[in-house]
């Protein structure tokens, strides 16, 4: 430890000018320290920004705001939602609609044919036995 | 202020030292004066110095039961200075854009304080000559040469001590002390 405080006598060995102006430096120092530290200090309040000025308004129209959108919003989304929703309903019923259309074109046909068909048969049961050959030749006919 | 070298003449004597205070009302008022000290002699700003003076004082009283004893308690709260110091420099750095008030003193208004020695005038203005020439070369030093530098020449602390308070190694104190007495000399040598 003693060595360590000689090494740092000898790191720190200043000519006497340096030294007394360093001397002078810390009495000046702590002279000016120590009447600063004694001098009773007034409190001087801040004068006002603009921040603390409209601090209040702002906080209230910031809030006001934040409840108009947290009140606006899910109510907007929910509207939203059943609007589409009904627009949906809309398309599936007239998609509905077209299909049932088309079904009831296609089945009107294939009763149509299916009727002459019946028809026909019914004739072709029908047929006199005076006639019957003839039917028999246009089966024949029909069915090459 | 006979008061604060009694505090400072107690505080260097070992058995005063072994005798830890456990009140931190005691400590706030055996180092405020020291702390205050340190920060008008970094920041030549009578108001700033005892704002920050405050400032660490209620951070050493909010950590004050971290505090283990593993060095002084001034050089505790020096550290604690030390920061704050640092913070306010990069503060005033970053706000150059706003309307910041500083009662900073310049350097030829801090060299008229001298102590009421029995000198002569001539003694008393070859002095003031030497401290406003010191102010000078404090100005132009770097942060960690001007704390190192007011630790050891104003403070009169050992090296051991700026370390902790710091938090550098005692080499990088040697250093930074040896670049700032450099400076020091040239300043000094130039003038007078």
């Amino acid at each position: 430890m003693t060595h360590d405080k000689d090494r740092n006598e000898k790191f720190e060995q200043e000519d006497p000018q340096v030294e007394a102006a360093l001397r002078n430096f810390r009495n000046s120092v702590h002279a000016w320290s120590e009447q600063e530290f004694s001098r009773p200090r007034a409190m001087v309040p801040r004068p006002a920004t603009w921040l603390a000025r409209w601090h209040k308004p702002l906080v209230a129209a910031l809030g006001c705001v934040v409840l108009v959108a947290g009140a606006s919003v899910p109510v907007g989304v929910r509207h939203q939602h059943a609007v589409a929703a009904q627009q949906q309903a809309q398309i599936v019923e007239q998609q509905r609609k077209a299909d049932e259309a088309a079904r009831q074109l296609a089945l009107s046909k294939v009763d149509d044919d299916q009727l002459m068909a019946d028809v026909d048969e019914d004739i072709a049961q029908a047929t006199p036995a005076a006639l019957e050959p003839m039917a028999s030749l246009m089966r024949e006919t029909k069915t090459k | 202020m006979a008061t604060t070298t009694a505090i400072l003449e107690s505080m260097e004597r070992p058995e005063q030292a072994q005798a830890v205070p456990t009140d931190f009302n005691q400590v706030a008022a055996k180092c405020r004066p020291q702390i205050f000290r340190f920060l008008l002699s970094s920041l030549r700003d009578p108001d700033a110095a005892e704002t920050l003076t405050q400032d660490c004082l209620l951070k050493g009283f909010r950590n004050w039961a971290s505090f283990r004893g593993e060095s002084s308690e001034l050089t505790w709260l020096l550290r604690i200075a030390i920061n704050l110091q640092r913070d306010h420099w990069r503060n005033r750095r970053l706000q150059f854009w706003k309307r910041t008030q500083t009662n900073t003193v310049d350097s030829d208004d801090a060299s008229q304080w001298l102590p009421s020695l029995e000198s002569s005038p001539e003694q008393q203005v070859l002095a003031r000559e030497q401290v406003k020439a010191m102010w000078k070369v404090v100005e132009g030093l770097s942060e960690r040469q001007r704390t190192v530098f007011m630790l050891r020449h104003v403070e009169e602390m050992e090296l051991q001590e700026i370390a902790q308070a710091t938090g550098l190694s005692e080499g990088t104190v040697k250093a930074h002390l040896s670049r700032a007495m450099v400076r020091v000399r040239a300043g000094i040598g130039s003038r007078v």
